[in-house]
Protein backbone atom coordinates (compact mmCIF):
# COMPACT_ATOMS: atom_id res chain seq x y z
CA UNK A 1 0.00 0.00 0.00
CA UNK A 2 1.35 3.37 -0.96
CA UNK A 3 1.91 5.75 1.96
CA UNK A 4 -0.03 8.40 0.05
CA UNK A 5 -3.10 6.15 0.13
CA UNK A 6 -2.92 5.90 3.89
CA UNK A 7 -2.65 9.61 4.36
CA UNK A 8 -5.51 10.22 1.93
CA UNK A 9 -7.73 7.68 3.65
CA UNK A 10 -7.19 9.32 7.05
CA UNK A 11 -7.32 12.93 5.92
CA UNK A 12 -10.90 13.75 4.92
CA UNK A 13 -11.37 16.04 7.94
CA UNK A 14 -11.26 19.30 6.07
CA UNK A 15 -12.81 22.65 6.83
CA UNK A 16 -15.71 21.93 4.48
CA UNK A 17 -16.68 18.86 6.49
CA UNK A 18 -16.71 20.75 9.78
CA UNK A 19 -18.65 23.82 8.73
CA UNK A 20 -21.84 24.51 10.66
CA UNK A 21 -24.09 23.80 7.69
CA UNK A 22 -22.41 20.52 6.93
CA UNK A 23 -22.57 19.49 10.58
CA UNK A 24 -26.24 20.31 10.77
CA UNK A 25 -27.43 18.74 7.53
CA UNK A 26 -25.53 15.52 8.09
CA UNK A 27 -26.50 15.13 11.72
CA UNK A 28 -28.90 12.55 13.08
CA UNK A 29 -32.51 13.76 13.05
CA UNK A 30 -32.70 13.69 16.85
CA UNK A 31 -29.68 15.96 17.01
CA UNK A 32 -31.26 18.25 14.42
CA UNK A 33 -34.47 18.38 16.45
CA UNK A 34 -32.56 19.22 19.61
CA UNK A 35 -30.57 21.93 17.89
CA UNK A 36 -33.66 23.53 16.34
CA UNK A 37 -35.52 23.38 19.65
CA UNK A 38 -32.66 24.96 21.52
CA UNK A 39 -32.35 27.68 18.91
CA UNK A 40 -36.05 28.52 19.31
CA UNK A 41 -35.56 28.55 23.09
CA UNK A 42 -32.63 30.91 22.72
CA UNK A 43 -34.64 33.29 20.53
CA UNK A 44 -37.53 33.20 23.03
CA UNK A 45 -35.20 33.78 26.00
CA UNK A 46 -33.61 36.81 24.41
CA UNK A 47 -37.00 38.18 23.39
CA UNK A 48 -38.18 37.93 27.01
CA UNK A 49 -34.94 39.43 28.27
CA UNK A 50 -35.19 42.44 25.98
CA UNK A 51 -38.85 42.87 26.83
CA UNK A 52 -38.21 42.72 30.57
CA UNK A 53 -35.27 45.10 30.37
CA UNK A 54 -37.47 47.65 28.63
CA UNK A 55 -40.30 47.04 31.11
CA UNK A 56 -38.15 47.50 34.22
CA UNK A 57 -36.38 50.57 32.95
CA UNK A 58 -39.78 52.11 32.16
CA UNK A 59 -41.15 51.15 35.60
CA UNK A 60 -38.17 52.70 37.36
CA UNK A 61 -38.38 55.91 35.35
CA UNK A 62 -42.16 56.30 35.75
CA UNK A 63 -41.95 55.43 39.46
CA UNK A 64 -39.36 58.17 39.96
CA UNK A 65 -41.53 60.69 38.14
CA UNK A 66 -44.61 59.73 40.15
CA UNK A 67 -42.89 59.94 43.53
CA UNK A 68 -41.50 63.31 42.57
CA UNK A 69 -45.03 64.51 41.80
CA UNK A 70 -46.46 62.82 44.91
CA UNK A 71 -44.05 64.48 47.32
CA UNK A 72 -44.07 67.85 45.54
CA UNK A 73 -46.96 69.10 47.70
CA UNK A 74 -49.47 68.85 44.87
CA UNK A 75 -53.02 68.15 46.02
CA UNK A 76 -53.74 64.41 46.02
CA UNK A 77 -57.13 65.08 44.40
CA UNK A 78 -55.47 66.71 41.39
CA UNK A 79 -52.94 63.94 41.12
CA UNK A 80 -55.75 61.40 41.24
CA UNK A 81 -57.66 63.22 38.54
CA UNK A 82 -54.62 63.34 36.25
CA UNK A 83 -53.85 59.66 36.78
CA UNK A 84 -57.28 58.07 37.18
CA UNK A 85 -57.85 57.50 33.48
CA UNK A 86 -54.48 55.94 32.74
CA UNK A 87 -52.23 55.11 35.68
CA UNK A 88 -49.75 53.35 33.39
CA UNK A 89 -47.16 52.29 35.96
CA UNK A 90 -47.25 50.21 39.10
CA UNK A 91 -46.90 52.96 41.75
CA UNK A 92 -49.59 54.96 39.98
CA UNK A 93 -51.90 51.95 39.85
CA UNK A 94 -51.42 51.50 43.59
CA UNK A 95 -52.17 55.16 44.27
CA UNK A 96 -55.26 55.19 42.05
CA UNK A 97 -56.63 52.00 43.67
CA UNK A 98 -56.22 53.42 47.20
CA UNK A 99 -57.68 56.81 46.25
CA UNK A 100 -60.66 55.21 44.55
CA UNK A 101 -61.47 53.24 47.70
CA UNK A 102 -60.99 56.41 49.79
CA UNK A 103 -63.29 58.51 47.63
CA UNK A 104 -65.91 55.80 47.43
CA UNK A 105 -66.01 55.60 51.24
CA UNK A 106 -66.23 59.38 51.59
CA UNK A 107 -68.80 60.02 48.84
CA UNK A 108 -71.20 57.34 50.04
CA UNK A 109 -74.33 58.29 51.90
CA UNK A 110 -73.15 56.74 55.10
CA UNK A 111 -69.66 57.91 55.76
CA UNK A 112 -68.07 54.63 56.74
CA UNK A 113 -64.78 55.45 58.40
CA UNK A 114 -64.88 52.29 60.41
CA UNK A 115 -62.65 49.77 58.69
CA UNK A 116 -61.68 52.20 55.92
CA UNK A 117 -58.00 51.86 56.71
CA UNK A 118 -58.23 48.09 56.55
CA UNK A 119 -60.06 48.24 53.24
CA UNK A 120 -57.45 50.55 51.76
CA UNK A 121 -54.66 48.23 52.86
CA UNK A 122 -56.43 45.27 51.29
CA UNK A 123 -56.96 47.10 48.03
CA UNK A 124 -53.31 48.11 47.91
CA UNK A 125 -52.12 44.58 48.68
CA UNK A 126 -54.21 43.24 45.83
CA UNK A 127 -52.80 45.92 43.52
CA UNK A 128 -49.23 45.05 44.57
CA UNK A 129 -49.84 41.34 44.00
CA UNK A 130 -51.24 42.04 40.55
CA UNK A 131 -48.30 44.26 39.61
CA UNK A 132 -45.72 41.75 40.84
CA UNK A 133 -47.46 39.00 38.93
CA UNK A 134 -47.30 41.14 35.82
CA UNK A 135 -43.58 41.72 36.35
CA UNK A 136 -42.89 38.03 36.96
CA UNK A 137 -44.75 36.83 33.90
CA UNK A 138 -42.56 34.73 31.55
CA UNK A 139 -39.68 34.71 34.00
CA UNK A 140 -40.48 31.04 34.50
CA UNK A 141 -39.53 30.42 30.87
CA UNK A 142 -36.06 31.79 31.61
CA UNK A 143 -35.73 29.57 34.66
CA UNK A 144 -36.86 26.50 32.72
CA UNK A 145 -34.55 27.08 29.78
CA UNK A 146 -31.69 27.87 32.15
CA UNK A 147 -32.04 24.61 34.01
CA UNK A 148 -33.20 22.30 31.22
CA UNK A 149 -31.13 23.68 28.31
CA UNK A 150 -27.92 21.81 29.19
CA UNK A 151 -29.86 18.59 29.63
CA UNK A 152 -31.55 18.96 26.26
CA UNK A 153 -28.13 19.62 24.75
CA UNK A 154 -26.82 16.54 26.51
CA UNK A 155 -29.61 14.50 24.96
CA UNK A 156 -28.38 15.60 21.53
CA UNK A 157 -24.87 14.67 22.63
CA UNK A 158 -25.95 11.16 23.50
CA UNK A 159 -27.62 10.79 20.11
CA UNK A 160 -24.46 12.04 18.38
CA UNK A 161 -22.24 9.63 20.29
CA UNK A 162 -24.59 6.82 19.31
CA UNK A 163 -24.09 7.87 15.69
CA UNK A 164 -20.35 7.60 16.25
CA UNK A 165 -20.65 4.08 17.58
CA UNK A 166 -22.93 3.08 14.74
CA UNK A 167 -20.40 4.32 12.21
CA UNK A 168 -17.69 2.36 14.01
CA UNK A 169 -19.83 -0.75 13.78
CA UNK A 170 -20.60 -0.08 10.12
CA UNK A 171 -17.00 0.49 9.03
CA UNK A 172 -15.31 -1.95 11.43
CA UNK A 173 -12.77 0.74 12.09
CA UNK A 174 -11.94 3.18 14.88
CA UNK A 175 -9.91 5.79 13.06
CA UNK A 176 -10.49 9.48 13.66
CA UNK A 177 -12.23 9.97 10.31
CA UNK A 178 -14.91 7.47 11.26
CA UNK A 179 -15.56 8.77 14.76
CA UNK A 180 -15.10 12.50 14.29
CA UNK A 181 -18.37 13.47 12.52
CA UNK A 182 -20.56 11.94 15.23
CA UNK A 183 -18.52 13.50 18.02
CA UNK A 184 -18.53 16.86 16.27
CA UNK A 185 -22.33 16.91 15.97
CA UNK A 186 -22.75 15.80 19.56
CA UNK A 187 -20.44 18.52 20.83
CA UNK A 188 -22.32 20.98 18.67
CA UNK A 189 -25.56 20.00 20.41
CA UNK A 190 -23.93 20.51 23.83
CA UNK A 191 -22.62 23.89 22.75
CA UNK A 192 -26.05 25.06 21.58
CA UNK A 193 -27.57 23.88 24.85
CA UNK A 194 -25.08 25.96 26.81
CA UNK A 195 -25.56 28.94 24.49
CA UNK A 196 -29.28 28.87 25.25
CA UNK A 197 -28.97 28.11 28.96
CA UNK A 198 -26.26 30.51 30.12
CA UNK A 199 -28.02 33.77 29.13
CA UNK A 200 -31.31 32.37 30.41
CA UNK A 201 -29.84 31.72 33.88
CA UNK A 202 -28.11 35.10 34.02
CA UNK A 203 -31.25 36.96 32.95
CA UNK A 204 -33.43 34.99 35.34
CA UNK A 205 -31.24 35.94 38.30
CA UNK A 206 -31.09 39.55 37.21
CA UNK A 207 -34.83 39.93 36.66
CA UNK A 208 -35.94 38.04 39.75
CA UNK A 209 -33.82 40.37 41.90
CA UNK A 210 -35.26 43.29 39.95
CA UNK A 211 -38.81 42.07 40.66
CA UNK A 212 -37.97 41.85 44.38
CA UNK A 213 -36.63 45.38 44.38
CA UNK A 214 -39.72 46.72 42.61
CA UNK A 215 -42.04 44.84 44.99
CA UNK A 216 -40.23 46.30 48.00
CA UNK A 217 -40.51 49.75 46.54
CA UNK A 218 -44.27 49.27 46.03
CA UNK A 219 -44.71 48.01 49.57
CA UNK A 220 -42.77 50.92 50.97
CA UNK A 221 -44.98 53.34 49.06
CA UNK A 222 -48.12 51.50 50.19
CA UNK A 223 -47.07 51.79 53.85
CA UNK A 224 -46.32 55.47 53.52
CA UNK A 225 -49.58 56.18 51.74
CA UNK A 226 -51.57 54.17 54.30
CA UNK A 227 -49.95 56.21 57.05
CA UNK A 228 -50.98 59.45 55.35
CA UNK A 229 -54.54 58.27 54.78
CA UNK A 230 -54.96 56.94 58.33
CA UNK A 231 -53.84 60.34 59.65
CA UNK A 232 -56.56 61.93 57.52
CA UNK A 233 -59.13 59.44 58.77
CA UNK A 234 -58.24 60.13 62.39
CA UNK A 235 -58.44 63.90 61.79
CA UNK A 236 -61.90 63.62 60.18
CA UNK A 237 -63.22 60.96 62.52
CA UNK B 1 -43.23 41.65 23.49
CA UNK B 2 -43.13 42.39 19.76
CA UNK B 3 -40.06 44.61 19.94
CA UNK B 4 -38.25 42.06 22.09
CA UNK B 5 -39.08 39.25 19.69
CA UNK B 6 -38.01 41.24 16.64
CA UNK B 7 -34.71 42.30 18.19
CA UNK B 8 -34.04 38.78 19.41
CA UNK B 9 -34.73 37.23 16.00
CA UNK B 10 -32.51 39.75 14.23
CA UNK B 11 -29.76 39.26 16.80
CA UNK B 12 -29.82 35.50 16.42
CA UNK B 13 -29.79 35.72 12.63
CA UNK B 14 -26.77 38.03 12.77
CA UNK B 15 -24.96 35.80 15.28
CA UNK B 16 -25.59 32.70 13.17
CA UNK B 17 -24.39 34.48 10.03
CA UNK B 18 -21.24 35.62 11.81
CA UNK B 19 -20.60 32.10 13.09
CA UNK B 20 -21.00 30.66 9.59
CA UNK B 21 -18.64 33.21 8.08
CA UNK B 22 -16.08 32.96 10.86
CA UNK B 23 -15.99 29.17 10.81
CA UNK B 24 -15.74 28.97 7.04
CA UNK B 25 -13.08 31.69 6.88
CA UNK B 26 -10.76 30.01 9.36
CA UNK B 27 -9.95 26.61 7.89
CA UNK B 28 -9.97 23.90 10.50
CA UNK B 29 -7.63 21.69 8.51
CA UNK B 30 -5.40 19.40 10.44
CA UNK B 31 -1.80 19.62 9.24
CA UNK B 32 -0.70 16.21 8.01
CA UNK B 33 1.07 14.29 10.72
CA UNK B 34 4.74 13.96 10.03
CA UNK B 35 4.84 10.32 10.96
CA UNK B 36 5.93 7.74 8.46
CA UNK B 37 3.48 4.94 7.85
CA UNK B 38 5.11 1.55 7.66
CA UNK B 39 3.23 -1.59 6.76
CA UNK B 40 4.03 -5.22 6.87
CA UNK B 41 3.03 -6.61 3.56
CA UNK B 42 3.42 -9.62 1.33
CA UNK B 43 6.39 -10.11 -0.97
CA UNK B 44 4.42 -9.34 -4.11
CA UNK B 45 3.18 -6.05 -2.75
CA UNK B 46 6.63 -5.34 -1.42
CA UNK B 47 8.28 -5.49 -4.83
CA UNK B 48 5.62 -3.22 -6.24
CA UNK B 49 6.18 -0.82 -3.39
CA UNK B 50 9.92 -0.68 -3.90
CA UNK B 51 9.45 -0.01 -7.58
CA UNK B 52 7.02 2.71 -6.83
CA UNK B 53 9.20 4.38 -4.26
CA UNK B 54 12.28 4.15 -6.39
CA UNK B 55 10.52 6.15 -9.05
CA UNK B 56 9.29 8.80 -6.72
CA UNK B 57 12.59 10.44 -5.72
CA UNK B 58 13.80 10.33 -9.32
CA UNK B 59 10.94 12.47 -10.43
CA UNK B 60 11.80 14.94 -7.73
CA UNK B 61 15.43 15.18 -8.67
CA UNK B 62 14.66 15.61 -12.35
CA UNK B 63 12.38 18.53 -11.78
CA UNK B 64 13.85 20.40 -8.87
CA UNK B 65 13.11 23.85 -10.19
CA UNK B 66 9.79 25.40 -9.37
CA UNK B 67 8.03 27.06 -12.27
CA UNK B 68 8.40 30.47 -10.69
CA UNK B 69 12.17 30.21 -10.68
CA UNK B 70 12.21 29.31 -14.35
CA UNK B 71 10.34 32.44 -15.25
CA UNK B 72 12.83 34.57 -13.38
CA UNK B 73 15.98 32.87 -14.64
CA UNK B 74 16.26 34.41 -18.15
CA UNK B 75 16.09 37.88 -16.74
CA UNK B 76 18.97 37.20 -14.43
CA UNK B 77 21.16 35.96 -17.27
CA UNK B 78 20.44 39.02 -19.42
CA UNK B 79 21.30 41.34 -16.64
CA UNK B 80 24.42 39.51 -15.58
CA UNK B 81 26.08 39.13 -18.96
CA UNK B 82 26.29 42.77 -20.04
CA UNK B 83 27.36 43.88 -16.58
CA UNK B 84 30.34 41.59 -16.46
CA UNK B 85 31.27 42.42 -20.04
CA UNK B 86 31.11 46.14 -19.42
CA UNK B 87 33.10 46.21 -16.24
CA UNK B 88 36.55 45.44 -17.64
CA UNK B 89 36.35 48.41 -20.02
CA UNK B 90 35.51 50.76 -17.25
CA UNK B 91 38.30 49.33 -15.14
CA UNK B 92 40.91 49.82 -17.74
CA UNK B 93 39.87 53.43 -18.02
CA UNK B 94 39.98 54.03 -14.32
CA UNK B 95 43.12 51.96 -13.71
CA UNK B 96 45.07 54.26 -15.98
CA UNK B 97 44.50 57.01 -13.48
CA UNK B 98 45.65 55.47 -10.19
CA UNK B 99 46.49 51.76 -9.79
CA UNK B 100 48.10 51.15 -13.16
CA UNK B 101 51.39 53.05 -12.69
CA UNK B 102 52.69 50.73 -9.96
CA UNK B 103 52.27 47.47 -11.85
CA UNK B 104 53.76 49.04 -14.95
CA UNK B 105 56.95 50.00 -13.21
CA UNK B 106 57.39 46.66 -11.46
CA UNK B 107 56.91 44.24 -14.33
CA UNK B 108 59.54 45.94 -16.47
CA UNK B 109 62.60 45.16 -14.34
CA UNK B 110 61.34 41.71 -13.59
CA UNK B 111 60.72 40.91 -17.18
CA UNK B 112 64.14 42.19 -17.98
CA UNK B 113 65.59 39.90 -15.33
CA UNK B 114 63.64 37.01 -16.68
CA UNK B 115 64.91 37.76 -20.12
CA UNK B 116 68.43 37.86 -18.75
CA UNK B 117 68.28 34.95 -16.34
CA UNK B 118 67.21 32.12 -18.60
CA UNK B 119 69.96 32.74 -21.08
CA UNK B 120 73.17 32.18 -19.05
CA UNK B 121 72.34 28.71 -17.76
CA UNK B 122 70.81 27.05 -20.72
CA UNK B 123 67.87 25.16 -19.41
CA UNK B 124 66.04 22.46 -21.15
CA UNK B 125 62.59 23.38 -22.48
CA UNK B 126 60.91 21.49 -19.63
CA UNK B 127 62.81 23.42 -17.04
CA UNK B 128 61.93 26.66 -18.73
CA UNK B 129 58.34 25.68 -18.57
CA UNK B 130 58.72 25.04 -14.85
CA UNK B 131 60.31 28.40 -14.33
CA UNK B 132 57.55 30.10 -16.25
CA UNK B 133 55.07 28.33 -14.11
CA UNK B 134 56.85 29.56 -11.02
CA UNK B 135 56.84 33.08 -12.32
CA UNK B 136 53.22 32.80 -13.16
CA UNK B 137 52.60 31.62 -9.63
CA UNK B 138 54.41 34.64 -8.24
CA UNK B 139 52.60 37.13 -10.37
CA UNK B 140 48.94 36.31 -10.30
CA UNK B 141 47.90 39.01 -7.88
CA UNK B 142 49.32 41.78 -10.01
CA UNK B 143 47.00 43.16 -12.66
CA UNK B 144 48.73 42.76 -15.98
CA UNK B 145 47.57 43.47 -19.45
CA UNK B 146 46.62 39.83 -19.58
CA UNK B 147 44.07 40.40 -16.87
CA UNK B 148 41.65 42.02 -19.31
CA UNK B 149 41.29 38.97 -21.52
CA UNK B 150 40.74 36.89 -18.40
CA UNK B 151 37.92 39.12 -17.33
CA UNK B 152 36.49 39.08 -20.80
CA UNK B 153 36.03 35.35 -20.26
CA UNK B 154 34.04 36.00 -17.13
CA UNK B 155 30.65 36.22 -18.86
CA UNK B 156 30.98 32.52 -19.57
CA UNK B 157 30.18 31.91 -15.90
CA UNK B 158 27.24 29.69 -15.49
CA UNK B 159 24.37 32.04 -14.78
CA UNK B 160 22.68 29.33 -12.79
CA UNK B 161 25.66 29.14 -10.46
CA UNK B 162 25.53 32.86 -9.90
CA UNK B 163 21.82 32.67 -9.33
CA UNK B 164 22.37 29.88 -6.82
CA UNK B 165 25.02 31.93 -5.01
CA UNK B 166 22.75 34.93 -4.92
CA UNK B 167 19.84 32.86 -3.77
CA UNK B 168 19.87 33.36 -0.02
CA UNK B 169 16.40 31.96 0.50
CA UNK B 170 15.71 29.52 3.22
CA UNK B 171 16.04 26.03 1.72
CA UNK B 172 12.74 25.03 3.30
CA UNK B 173 10.96 27.63 1.28
CA UNK B 174 12.31 26.20 -1.91
CA UNK B 175 11.02 22.81 -0.97
CA UNK B 176 7.62 24.28 -0.30
CA UNK B 177 7.50 26.04 -3.63
CA UNK B 178 8.60 22.83 -5.27
CA UNK B 179 5.61 21.00 -4.00
CA UNK B 180 3.13 23.66 -4.90
CA UNK B 181 4.41 24.35 -8.37
CA UNK B 182 5.41 20.96 -9.69
CA UNK B 183 2.73 19.12 -11.56
CA UNK B 184 4.34 15.73 -11.16
CA UNK B 185 2.58 13.38 -8.83
CA UNK B 186 4.31 12.92 -5.52
CA UNK B 187 4.43 9.39 -4.26
CA UNK B 188 5.80 10.36 -0.88
CA UNK B 189 3.90 10.91 2.32
CA UNK B 190 1.66 13.93 2.64
CA UNK B 191 4.37 16.02 4.28
CA UNK B 192 7.00 15.33 1.65
CA UNK B 193 10.19 13.39 1.41
CA UNK B 194 10.53 11.12 4.46
CA UNK B 195 9.11 7.92 3.03
CA UNK B 196 11.13 8.31 -0.09
CA UNK B 197 14.35 8.84 1.81
CA UNK B 198 14.13 6.04 4.31
CA UNK B 199 15.66 3.14 2.50
CA UNK B 200 13.61 0.05 1.78
CA UNK B 201 16.30 -2.13 3.31
CA UNK B 202 15.80 -0.35 6.60
CA UNK B 203 12.03 -0.75 6.49
CA UNK B 204 12.44 -4.36 5.45
CA UNK B 205 14.87 -5.08 8.28
CA UNK B 206 12.55 -3.44 10.78
CA UNK B 207 9.67 -5.47 9.41
CA UNK B 208 11.59 -8.74 9.68
CA UNK B 209 12.75 -7.95 13.20
CA UNK B 210 9.31 -7.10 14.50
CA UNK B 211 7.60 -10.05 12.86
CA UNK B 212 10.21 -12.36 14.40
CA UNK B 213 9.51 -10.93 17.87
CA UNK B 214 5.76 -10.92 17.50
CA UNK B 215 3.77 -13.84 18.79
CA UNK B 216 0.13 -13.76 17.74
CA UNK B 217 -2.29 -13.83 20.68
CA UNK B 218 -4.62 -16.83 20.94
CA UNK B 219 -7.60 -16.56 18.64
CA UNK B 220 -5.73 -14.70 15.95
CA UNK B 221 -4.51 -16.51 12.89
CA UNK B 222 -3.73 -15.54 9.33
CA UNK B 223 -7.40 -15.49 8.39
CA UNK B 224 -8.68 -13.18 11.11
CA UNK B 225 -9.55 -9.83 9.61
CA UNK B 226 -8.20 -7.57 12.33
CA UNK B 227 -5.40 -5.09 12.33
CA UNK B 228 -4.01 -2.34 14.53
CA UNK B 229 -1.99 0.74 13.67
CA UNK B 230 0.44 1.87 16.33
CA UNK B 231 2.28 5.16 16.42
CA UNK B 232 5.78 4.60 17.69
CA UNK B 233 8.25 7.30 18.72
CA UNK B 234 11.90 6.31 18.74
CA UNK B 235 14.99 7.62 20.49
CA UNK B 236 18.09 8.20 18.37
CA UNK B 237 19.61 4.94 19.65
CA UNK B 238 16.68 2.98 18.17
CA UNK B 239 14.85 2.28 21.42
CA UNK B 240 11.29 3.43 22.05
CA UNK B 241 11.00 6.88 23.59
CA UNK B 242 7.72 5.89 25.21
CA UNK B 243 5.00 3.32 24.97
CA UNK B 244 3.44 2.90 21.50
CA UNK B 245 0.13 4.69 21.01
CA UNK B 246 -2.85 3.05 19.38
CA UNK B 247 -3.88 5.04 16.31
CA UNK B 248 -6.39 2.85 14.56
CA UNK B 249 -7.86 -0.57 15.09
CA UNK B 250 -10.60 -2.80 13.83
CA UNK B 251 -13.68 -2.89 15.98
CA UNK B 252 -13.35 -6.43 17.21
CA UNK B 253 -13.07 -8.24 20.49
CA UNK B 254 -9.65 -9.46 19.35
CA UNK B 255 -8.46 -5.88 18.80
CA UNK B 256 -7.18 -5.18 22.35
CA UNK B 257 -5.30 -8.47 22.49
CA UNK B 258 -3.69 -7.78 19.13
CA UNK B 259 -2.76 -4.25 20.18
CA UNK B 260 -1.25 -5.56 23.42
CA UNK B 261 0.76 -8.22 21.65
CA UNK B 262 2.01 -5.70 19.11
CA UNK B 263 3.08 -3.33 21.89
CA UNK B 264 4.81 -6.19 23.68
CA UNK B 265 6.65 -7.15 20.49
CA UNK B 266 7.88 -3.58 20.04
CA UNK B 267 9.01 -3.31 23.67
CA UNK B 268 10.77 -6.68 23.55
CA UNK B 269 12.62 -5.99 20.32
CA UNK B 270 14.07 -2.61 21.15
CA UNK B 271 16.52 -1.15 20.40
CA UNK B 272 16.08 -1.36 16.66
CA UNK B 273 19.67 -1.00 15.61
CA UNK B 274 18.92 -1.46 11.93
CA UNK B 275 17.55 2.09 11.87
CA UNK B 276 20.45 4.32 10.95
CA UNK B 277 21.01 7.31 13.22
CA UNK B 278 21.75 9.58 10.25
CA UNK B 279 18.17 9.09 9.08
CA UNK B 280 16.75 9.67 12.54
CA UNK B 281 14.46 12.42 11.28
CA UNK B 282 12.69 9.91 9.08
CA UNK B 283 12.11 7.15 11.59
CA UNK B 284 11.73 9.00 14.85
CA UNK B 285 7.95 8.91 14.39
CA UNK B 286 6.52 5.84 12.64
CA UNK B 287 3.05 4.46 12.17
CA UNK B 288 3.27 0.70 12.13
CA UNK B 289 0.42 -1.46 10.91
CA UNK B 290 0.10 -4.94 12.38
CA UNK B 291 -1.95 -7.16 10.14
CA UNK B 292 -1.86 -10.88 11.01
CA UNK B 293 -2.93 -11.67 7.47
CA UNK B 294 0.37 -10.23 6.20
CA UNK B 295 2.59 -11.06 9.16
CA UNK B 296 1.64 -14.73 9.33
CA UNK B 297 1.84 -15.03 5.56
CA UNK B 298 -1.81 -15.96 4.98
Amino acid sequence: MNPADISSSVAPLTSANLSLFHLFWHAHWIVELVIVGLLVCSVWVWAIAIDKTLLFSRLRRDGDHFEEAFWSGQSLEELYKSLAAQPGHSTGVLFVAAMREWKRSLEGHARSFAGLQMRIEKVMNVAIAREVENMERRLLVLATVGSAGPFIGLFGTVAGIMTSFQSIAASQNTSLAVVAPGIAESLFATAIGLVAAIPATIFYNKFSSEVNRQAQRLEGFADEFTAILSRQIDERG
Amino acid sequence: MKTGMTISCIGHAVALGCALIALSAAPMEVPPVDSLPVQFISEKDFTQLTQGVKNAPKLKIDMPKPLADKVDAPKAVDQLAPKVADKPEIKTDSSKAAPQPKPETKPDPKQAQKADKPQPPEYKPDQIADLLKKDAAKKPAKPDDQSTPQKADAPKFDANQVAELLDKRDPRRQVASNETLNDTANLGAASGAPSAQMSQSEIDALRARISSCWSPPPGIDANSKVYVVLRVLFKPDGSLSHEPVLVEATASSLGPALADSAKRALLLCQPFTMLKPEHYDQWKDLELKFDPHELLGG
